[in-house]
């Protein structure tokens, strides 16, 4: 029984490293499949998670960010009431 | 110190209950579904009665059970956001599934490693291997009941009769499985029955065997019936890696697999990478415990099938993550517990019951030592 009892003890070990080293595998491949690399989580900045002003998801995030692109988009609505167009206010890509 | 112990598992099923209601009360608030609100009620509560009542009254291992009542509310929620029907029905089979738990958590204290144990397991098994090479019209998916059984004899044989008879046994079931084409199940069975082997007897004119018959069997089935390939497996990162960090609004249609039995591409879907990868690894305590159950089992009897049943449960699991990411060629393996399949719910509930048992036998065993001590002194 003893022998048994160690034998199993051994088991339970390798399979947890196996465990263990099967989730690091599935997550790297995961992060593979999304273009993240090692290289590039260490040159990542910290604020990605946050509304950063130079984030591809979108700029508009205030009104006040509207003068400049709405000219270009409406060049007699400068004045006019009607073109006021609210932005929908937009939320970072982990929709928090 | 028993006042800690107590506080210290009211405060890990008082946080569970809460995850779980918290799992179907955020999408409810979200989606305004009536049906998600009565899951948030329904899935906490079921857990808290059978959490507690079944392991007071059935003296079963409380954290196997609310590791296992855990993944099943997991299981539940990944359907529940997509296909709230379907979410109201995994609830009926969690619960046939918690009958096959119980049943197998009173089996494992009333059976003993006797010739009748071990002829009728081994007889029940295998003729439930065979039921689809005798009647090919019965398509039931009963491989990993017939698996459950079939430790019970192992166990049985190995204890009783020793480990050739039992090893014979076990290469005739391997031989059924990869007749009938379940290489996956073929697979695991095989390395269960090396490990065990190897575990309980250790002698080489014992295993050397046991791996060559093994392999020649693998080796004979590869050429005879070729394996087909996973189809979804292929796309499955790029589709896990669409769902996000922490979930997608609406799931991503390759994820929605209408004939899967597989949850967990739902729920990476649906909850996120992060949440599907803690749940993943929910199953190593599970493994853990369960081992740790057969290595203070009394008995050898015990320890086998709590080993061989842990073995199982981690083994599955591993395969289900390898093939799910294309790393195995195979295809066929869930998840145990995140599945909608009934036999192989209700199967794999019954390992954890067996596991359930044999740790509350353990402990009865401990207490009835110091019982005996304290007379003695």
């Amino acid at each position: 029984m003893k022998q048994m009892r160690s034998r199993f003890r051994l088991l339970t070990l390798l399979l947890a490293c196996a465990f263990l080293l099967t989730v690091v595998l599935c997550a790297g491949s995961v992060l593979r499949s999304a273009g993240i690399t090692l290289a590039s989580l260490s040159s990542l900045s910290p604020l990605s998670g946050t509304a950063t002003p130079d984030s591809t998801a979108s700029p508009k995030l205030s009104p006040g960010a509207e003068t400049t692109p709405a000219p270009e988009a409406s060049p007699a609505g400068s004045g006019l009431p009607g073109t006021d167009i609210s932005p929908e206010p937009e939320y970072n890509v982990f929709g928090l | 110190m028993n006042k800690q112990r107590v506080s210290a598992r009211f405060r890990f099923t008082g946080a569970a209950l809460l995850l779980s209601a918290l799992m179907f009360l955020v999408p409810a608030v979200q989606s305004g579904d009536q049906r998600l609100y009565l899951l948030a009620v329904l899935v906490p509560c079921l857990m808290f009665l059978c959490g507690t009542l079944l392991a007071r009254v059935f003296s079963l291992d409380r954290m196997l059970l609310m590791l296992s009542l855990w993944l099943c509310a997991v299981g539940i929620a990944a359907l529940a956001l997509s296909d709230p029907e379907a979410a109201l029905a995994q609830p009926l089979r969690c619960g046939a599934g918690l009958a096959a738990l119980l049943a197998g958590g009173i089996l494992v204290r009333s059976l003993s490693p006797s010739l009748l144990t071990s002829v009728c397991s081994a007889f029940i098994g295998l003729l439930l291997l065979a039921g689809k090479l005798i009647a090919p019209s019965f398509a039931f998916p009963l491989e990993q009941a017939a698996l459950a059984i079939l430790l019970l004899s192992f166990s049985s044989l190995f204890a009783r009769q020793g480990p050739v008879s039992a090893a014979l046994m076990g290469a005739a079931a391997l031989a059924l499985l990869l007749v009938r084409g379940s290489i996956m199940e073929a697979l695991l069975w095989g390395s269960v029955l090396l490990m065990l082997l190897f575990a309980a007897d250790g002698r080489l004119m014992i295993v050397l065997p046991s791996l060559a018959v093994v392999l020649i069997l693998v080796f004979a089935a590869f050429r005879l019936f070729p394996v087909p390939g996973a189809p979804a497996g292929s796309a499955l990162p790029d589709a896990l890696v669409s769902a996000g960090a922490f979930g997608a609004d609406t799931l991503p249609e390759v994820l929605s697999l209408p004939n899967s039995e597989s949850l967990l591409p739902r729920l990476a879907g649906h909850y996120g990478l992060v949440f599907t990868g803690l749940t993943v690894l929910l199953f190593l305590p599970l493994f853990l415990r369960g081992s740790s159950a057969a290595v203070y089992a009394r008995t050898r009897f015990h320890a086998m099938l709590a080993m061989g049943a842990s073995l199982l449960l981690v083994l599955r699991t591993l395969a289900a993550l390898l093939s799910a990411l294309s790393f195995l060629p195979l295809s066929g393996a869930d998840l145990p517990l995140l599945t909608v399949s009934l036999p192989d719910l209700c199967a794999q509930l019954f390992l954890v019951g067996l596991l359930c048992g044999i740790s509350g036998r353990n402990d009865a065993d401990l207490a009835e030592d110091a019982h005996l001590a304290m007379l003695a002194g």
